[in-house]
């Protein structure tokens, strides 16, 4: 086995995120275990200490090179902090004890919020599982892993810190692909960078039969409601671009991979809001359509490479740090989220030990809009169990009317949870 | 039993009386869910005094600064000299010390590099202001470098296992102490005659890279390969 070493690059995914994070773009995301019995801190920090040890890629402080930044083992210890009400907010590494992801408890939640610099939402869920494990075996549980949960006195190995980016570049000629502008979803700003979340918990059957009517996936389900819940909020004005849906795919699919780093690549389904349309099935067959082509391996590897290919540009390389920054910001202003209408992700199906599951009562997993791109969505699954959740940065919710509209339409009943969508305007 | 939206085909839990979705009434009705729901704790709007107090303090040196520059400007044929910036400086030090060193979380050695830095220039410019004789450069800058160089290393060494935090700030030192060393033995901007001054910067700064590389060798030259990899 390699040895680990203390200090990593950051994967080529990671390297733009602490050069445009901001207050009004954190790029953090959560991911939550909601137990079925109250949190104890104490054995939580426990836990926690434990977990992050045994990670060594969330174990990390980020610094500045000359030329790049860098990660570097954290020996601080993680703090663990009660919800304060907002969520995904912008993370200031020194009021963490430099960690770059924070972990916060409320009644039976333990959430933890990543900052996407350091991992991509499996490798997030990996931690989250085994924070987890560790807390209910510190509180007395009897848990047999099942070779589905990493243990925190588990070895760790070279291969989960590997950057895998790196390892699918090749120098051949990649086709040109001309991105234009999306739509922008319109609205009233909440103050303080404040995002308001809903949850809405439905059965995964009834979602499975819906989609299996239609003959389509359940990613496909997602995107094909949100094109016709962003075509029915929209009222009947003229649309100047495309409605663009960004969805993250995970790598690991195709690619056999246990990096516990970034290794994700993306789509986009690109849909004209000016067709009149207002039938699901048209739009979800348009969607199924789309979605053949863009999940090409090949064109989201090419993706990949054309950016790993800006980090390989020797000139690049040798300009200093702060240069690189200054450029990456202005050219991250110029286009930056400017491509999407509307972020979606989903984190799949969530497997546990069978002695483990039943002390959990369901996960959440949140990702976190942006001033181009005002309002998100996510999905994870938990046994029956399957929570969407709405994240929006403005106040209007036009969007979330127009969904659960659909969502009845569909035979579709939820359970709602949110937080305090009107405080903070 | 739970709360129940006709419009939007939602259940919630407990206390809730509106939909949240749509806004409208929720009636009771029965169903069964395995889902706990927590809710959210209730948000704080943010307000900062501190802030305020800053704003205040703000205007206050902003407005001494520019009705000195005015009155220093209006008098120059009287009082041919920049005295409002005898009062200027300390105002302008005095922001720069609470931001830069009281308020600032970085580490120490940072601060004291920056605290070092700033004094260093405004000795300089103050120098320069005063018909410059060159005493800055000479004495109390090579002074300055020359006690940060023994003290810092000192106090850095004293907690060996976050000494690689701090190989940074060391090297700057390093740096700045050949560099100055350099401008007096090169150039004619300190006194005539005077390169003790120099040399003994150099030589320190000589003798504190020697002294890392003894004491810790593998982590000063790991936390160089971080530093300066392309």
């Amino acid at each position: 086995m390699a040895k680990l070493r203390k200090f990593y690059d950051l994967d080529n995914a990671a390297k733009i995120f602490p050069v445009v994070a901001n207050e009004s773009r954190s790029y953090m995301f959560r991911v939550s275990v909601i137990f079925k019995e109250p949190i104890k801190t104490d054995i939580l920090q426990e836990a926690l200490n434990r977990t992050t040890k045994r990670f060594k890629h969330l174990n990390v402080r980020i610094r500045k090179g000359l030329f790049w930044y860098y990660f570097e083992e954290n020996l601080k210890t993680p703090l663990i902090k009660k919800e304060d009400g907002f969520i995904n907010k912008f993370l200031i590494f020194r009021e963490n004890n430099d960690f770059l992801f924070r972990t916060l408890y409320f009644k039976e939640r333990l959430s933890v919020e990543f900052f996407h610099a350091l991992t991509d939402g499996k490798g997030a869920l990996e931690f989250v599982n085994s924070l987890a494990y560790e807390y209910l075996t510190l509180d007395g549980k009897t848990i047999n892993p099942e070779g589905l949960v990493i243990r925190a006195d588990a070895a760790a190995t070279y291969q989960e810190v590997e950057d895998v980016f790196q390892k699918l570049y090749h120098k051949k000629k990649l086709p040109k692909v001309k991105e234009f502008k999306a739509h922008r979803i319109k609205g009233t700003f909440y103050r303080d960078n404040y995002n308001a979340a809903m949850h809405a918990y439905v059965a995964l059957d009834d979602i499975k039969s819906v989609a299996k009517s239609y003959g389509v996936t359940i990613n496909e389900l997602f995107i094909g409601m949100i094109i016709l819940a962003l075509k029915k909020s929209g009222k009947h004005q003229n649309y100047k671009h495309l409605a663009r849906i960004f969805m993250p795919v995970n790598m690991r699919q195709f690619y056999p991979s246990v990096t516990l780093r970034n290794f994700a690549s993306y789509l986009r389904i690109n849909y004209d809001l000016n067709n009149p349309t207002l039938d699901i099935k048209t739009v979800l067959d348009f969607v199924k359509n789309e979605m053949k082509k863009e999940l090409n391996v090949e064109d989201m590897v090419n993706a990949i490479i054309a950016n790993v290919r800006y980090e390989q540009n020797k000139l690049l390389r040798m300009t200093p740090l702060p240069i690189k920054i200054v450029a990456m910001r202005s050219v991250y202003g110029k286009i930056g989220n400017k491509l999407n209408t509307f972020d979606t992700s989903n984190l799949g199906v969530v497997k546990l030990p069978k002695s483990m599951a039943e002390h959990i009562s369901h996960y959440s997993f949140m990702i976190v809009p942006n001033k181009d791109t005002p309002k998100a969505m996510s999905f994870i699954t938990f046994e029956n169990t399957l929570t969407i959740s709405f994240i929006s940065k403005i106040i209007e919710r036009d969007f979330e009317i127009a969904f659960f509209e659909i969502l009845k339409e569909l035979g579709i009943k939820s359970q709602i949870e949110a937080n305090n969508w009107e405080v903070a305007s | 039993m739970m709360q129940y939206c006709q419009q939007c085909n939602a259940y919630y839990y407990k206390a809730s009386t509106t939909c949240t979705i749509c806004g409208r009434p929720l009636i009771e009705k029965t169903m069964d869910t395995p889902i706990l729901t927590q809710g959210f704790p209730s948000v704080k709007p943010h307000k900062s005094h501190a802030k305020f107090v800053s704003k205040i303090f703000g205007m206050i040196s902003i407005g001494v600064v520019l009705i000195l520059a005015l009155i220093n400007y209006l008098t120059y044929n009287e009082y041919p000299n920049a005295w409002s910036l005898i009062i200027i400086g300390p105002i302008a030090y005095a922001w720069i010390l609470v931001g830069q060193i009281v308020l600032s979380k970085q580490n120490y050695p940072t601060k004291v590099n920056r605290q070092v830095m700033i004094l260093s220039v405004l000795l300089i410019l103050t120098d320069i202001l005063t018909s410059y004789d060159g005493w800055s450069l000479t004495y109390v800058v090579p002074a300055l470098f020359i006690m940060t160089s023994i003290i810092l290393p000192i106090v850095v060494a004293s907690n060996p296992k976050t000494y690689y935090l701090h190989v940074r700030s060391l090297f700057f030192l390093i740096i700045m102490d050949v560099l100055i060393g350099m401008i007096g033995l090169t150039t004619n901007f300190m006194h005539e005659g005077v390169i003790w001054t120099s040399v003994s910067m150099i030589t320190v700064g000589i003798l504190l890279l020697i002294t890392m590389f003894t004491f810790a060798r593998k982590d000063t030259w790991t936390e160089l390969i971080k530093i300066f990899r392309i």
